[in-house]
């Protein structure tokens, strides 16, 4: 029931096609025969198309086009039918279902050679197109289109695949031009030729070719496996190679970090090789899987070539943390009691890229300042501001340093004031990274 | 106060001199007007009309028919008035060596689209046009005008181009004064692609005689080379009934060499414009 039913819609689709709507009849004695019944013309497709919106030169143009989609319609029509059954309940609470029936035709054709038969118009029945299009021409022009399309892609194509000295990059590049080509075109699964040796569908024989090219590669990563300090950098190579051209070209390829960001996105030079540093400040602490894979959107791959397999290689690089001491003054004639732990625990807490240990080099010199604020008014509360200098050490010589904000604080007595106003400069120092980043960016100075 | 009454009087009869001349009247023929048209070969001067010539009368009905005559390739120019009207005849002049340009060659570029369902229905329609424009330049000196008309709406020319015969021959498709046949038959002829193209008026007659020539190179395109895309759905549901939704769509993007302008038309109101073209069918 439901095969007749998409039958009598498609038939209703070819049929509005052709006359677009019912246009109203006339009596008029010359109007032609071929509006009343369908005309029959062996050999030829025919598309009659109307319109009647009152409009002389509208209805011509929406005629034309009619006719010419009723064409393009009798020679193929895509359709899709599908039915949904909807589910709805009345005020009472009784539920019905009833059931929707949708079909689409989709037509899609590329004409030549059609030809306007007749055309015939009056103020009644609107304007009428009458188009034929010989089907010997339509098969010959498709023969002669598709002979057209094959000439085309192997003129480019056979000299890039059939010469070993051709980058293999450039032959990929124009695999997938001539996949694009062919499947732009109407006769996708049509064209029948031999490509490199082997006969058969070009679409099959370019995506065979294209597959085995991009099976061929083959990726290196030296070392494969490194670990680098906090601020220092990993020396990597990267070589593409295949044995099936004699010269890579330059491929655009990624370096994905495991949380999908990329590290290094760069060209190969002609030979396939790439060598670059990986700065410790563009990976995680610990343990870092980097994903050397070519970067298919910069080669020219669409999303329907995704289910081609890519060649992939993993590179793991270990971020280790580096040693560091640490040294707290004091300032002079002021007690703050536990801040030499306090400080300590600033640079421990958190995923910091270096740990403290014994003072060696290099070392952080944390400078502590406080100073009290004159006292005007007897009773009133003791002030002081706390600030810190931070500076990195090596070798003797101060490569960064950092002044903090000034904090202020009160208290009953002037050493709650210092040790109040301090606490606030640890919390305020907890919120900034901005030091951090300078330690590490200057620690990897050399 | 006397001579202020005299200067109010000529101010009232010049005003009303000027409106009568601008408004439609019906054509004053002037004496000898046929002779006039035959004699002026090499024209420079225009013949001027009074009033608004309308090209459907069997008089002038000659500037709408532009098959080569005696192998001679003919183009028919309509420019709307200019103030110094001096400066029409350099606007017909350019208007005619554009489409020998268009002849030559012209990259047609079309879309058109129709979308409609159970209740409306609507058009879109874009022609884009391109020719050599320096070879339009360089072709004005070979435009040779055979007729010059001016009338009170614009002057009008029928040119040839000089050094240039046309071989071939094409059966006479338009009878003077009378409604082509064409409009209603679209004639076969042998080895040419034929159309019509088809418009509304526009305000200025150039402009509805340059989009109908435009529709009528469209169609040959099409005739040429055309992408159909169609897509229609049907609903049937049990609740709402039945509803359609259509869209068509029509792009064309090609070279046609030989693009020639055979006839043209208007309707007596003058609300739709006709063009009668042809190119080779080889190209």
């Amino acid at each position: 029931m439901r095969k007749f039913i998409v039958l009598f819609l498609a038939a209703i689709f070819v049929i509005s096609c052709a006359t677009g709507g019912i246009s109203k009849t006339g009596s008029d004695p010359n109007r032609p025969e071929w509006t009343k019944s369908f005309p029959v013309a062996e050999g030829y497709y025919i598309g009659i198309g109307t319109s009647n919106t009152g409009n002389e030169s509208e209805d011509r143009k929406i005629a034309e086009d009619r006719a010419r989609t009723n064409i393009a319609a009798s020679i193929s029509t895509k359709l899709h039918s599908e039915t949904e059954i909807y589910t709805r309940d009345d005020s009472n609470g009784n539920t019905y279902n009833y059931a929707e029936d949708k079909i689409t035709a989709v037509v899609e054709q590329s004409l030549s050679g059609v030809e306007t038969v007749d055309t015939y118009y009056s103020p009644e029945a609107g304007s009428w197109v009458y188009m034929k299009l010989s089907i010997a021409l339509w098969e010959n022009t498709q023969r002669e289109e598709m002979a057209a399309l094959i000439s085309r892609i192997k003129e480019f194509l056979n000299p890039v695949l059939s010469d070993f000295e051709r980058p293999l990059v450039t032959k990929i590049q124009e695999l997938i031009k001539a996949r694009n080509l062919i499947l732009e075109s109407p006769y996708a699964g049509m064209l029948k030729t031999s490509l490199n040796g082997e006969n058969g569908s070009l679409i099959d024989l370019v995506e065979s070719n294209l597959k085995q090219y991009l099976d061929s590669i083959f990726l290196t990563i030296d070392p494969e496996n490194v670990g680098v300090e906090t601020g220092q950098s990993a020396d990597i190579s990267i070589t593409i190679s295949s044995n099936k051209a004699s010269l890579m070209g330059n491929f655009p390829f990624n370096l994905v970090s495991d949380d999908n960001k990329i590290v290094v996105s760069a060209l190969t030079d002609q030979n396939g090789k790439f060598r670059t540093e990986l700065k410790s400040t563009e990976l995680n602490m610990g343990m870092n899987y980097l994903n050397l894979v070519l970067d298919k959107e910069a080669i020219g791959f669409d999303d329907s070539l995704k289910a081609l397999s890519f060649p992939e290689k993993e590179v793991i690089v270990d971020v280790q943390t580096v040693s560091i001491g640490l040294d707290v003054l004091m300032p002079e004639g002021i007690e703050l009691y536990g801040a030499e732990g306090s400080v300590k625990s600033l640079f421990s807490t958190g995923n910091l890229p270096f740990k403290i240990g014994p003072i060696d080099t290099p070392y952080i010199k944390f400078d502590i300042r406080i100073s009290d604020f004159p006292k005007y008014l007897e009773g009133a509360p003791d002030m002081a501001q706390a600030n810190a200098v931070i500076s990195l050490v090596r070798r003797g010589k101060t490569i960064y340093s950092f002044e903090s904000d000034q904090f202020k604080d009160g208290g009953l007595t002037p050493e709650q004031a210092h040790d109040r106003a301090f606490a606030k400069l640890i919390k305020g120092l907890e919120s900034n990274v901005e030091y951090v980043k300078g330690i590490v960016d200057a620690l990897s100075l050399n | 106060m006397e001579l202020l009454n005299r200067l109010f009087f000529i101010i009232i009869v010049i005003t009303s001199f000027f409106m009568l001349s601008c408004s439609s009247v019906p054509v004053d023929r002037v004496e000898n007007f046929q002779n006039n048209l035959n004699e002026n070969d090499d024209i420079k001067d225009p013949v001027i009309v009074n009033g608004v010539i309308d090209f459907t009368d069997p008089l002038y009905s000659f500037m709408w028919n532009t098959a080569p005559s005696n192998g001679n390739l003919m183009f028919s120019s309509f420019i709307p008035r200019r103030a110094n009207r001096e400066e029409e005849i350099d606007f017909a002049v350019a208007e005619a060596a554009r489409q020998v340009s268009m002849m030559y060659n012209s990259r047609v570029n079309a879309k058109f689209a129709v979308q409609s369902n159970n209740r409306d229905l609507g058009v879109l329609e874009s022609i884009d046009i391109q020719y050599d424009k320096d070879m339009a330049k360089a072709l004005e000196p070979k435009i040779k005008i055979t007729k010059h008309l001016r009338d009170n709406e614009g002057t009008y020319i029928l040119s040839e181009l000089e050094g240039i015969k046309f071989k071939g021959h094409f059966s006479d498709l338009s009878k003077p004064g009378q409604v082509p046949d064409w409009l209603i038959n679209i004639p076969v002829i042998p080895g040419y692609l034929v159309s019509v193209g088809t418009v509304q008026r526009s305000r200025y007659k150039i402009d509805s005689i340059r989009k109908a020539d435009e529709q009528a190179l469209a169609n040959l395109a099409k005739q040429v080379s055309v992408v159909v895309k169609a897509k229609r759905a049907d609903r049937d549901s049990e609740v709402s009934g039945s509803a359609f939704s259509e869209t068509n769509y029509e792009v064309t993007s090609t070279f046609i060499r030989g693009f020639y302008v055979l006839g043209r038309w208007s309707t007596d109101n003058g609300n739709t414009y006709y063009t009668l073209a042809v190119c080779p069918e080889s190209q």
